[in-house]
């Protein structure tokens, strides 16, 4: 069974994790796991701010957020059941190579993540297909 | 461009190497999902 990672991948698709925080705290995580996704540190959250984010959508990410979501990337998004928010996830956009934005979600509370099916479809259609 | 790609698109940012990046240019080539982070408590 493949991972959600291996489906964005195998659409020709960019993965890019955006957190709060410092580079070293990025880089460290780095170090400690293999993680499949570039990785950028917004620390002043200017990218969060153009986005639309508000404060409260970020605050400074912890090994524990990328954690959560790798994992949640590997189970193939099946944690739906799982306590908590697996997810950590502040929101999502899919921008193709036009600057059109082919799907976002916003996450409005702990939890509140987009439907898989509805973004791996998303991400299969825009995506070049290798 | 559509409005949020429009603003997100001159950020600039950096990679976790401390290297800065523009975050348009991540979709310049192929389309990119940008996974904003979020942590609780």
């Amino acid at each position: 069974m493949r991972d959600a990672y291996d489906e964005i991948a195998g659409a020709g698709v960019r993965l890019i994790v955006i957190g709060n925080g410092s580079p070293e705290q990025a880089r460290s995580f780095r170090e400690d796991e293999t993680i499949p996704f570039e990785l950028w540190v917004d620390s002043e959250m200017r990218a969060y701010r153009a986005a639309g984010l508000r404060r409260g959508a970020a605050k400074v990410f912890s090994l524990r957020s990328f954690g959560h979501l790798r994992r949640a990337m590997r189970g193939g998004f099946r944690q739906a059941g799982v306590q908590g928010d697996p997810w950590q996830l502040g929101a999502v956009f899919l921008i193709d190579p036009d600057g059109r934005t082919r799907y976002e979600h916003v996450s409005r509370e702990a939890g509140d993540h987009p439907p898989v099916h509805e973004l791996m479809r998303a991400i299969i259609e825009s995506g070049a297909k290798r | 461009m559509t409005k949020t790609a429009d603003a997100l698109a001159s950020i600039e940012i950096v990679d976790d190497g401390g290297t800065p990046v523009v975050v348009g240019d991540a979709w310049k080539e192929r389309s990119a999902l940008l996974v904003f982070i979020r942590h609780f408590g």
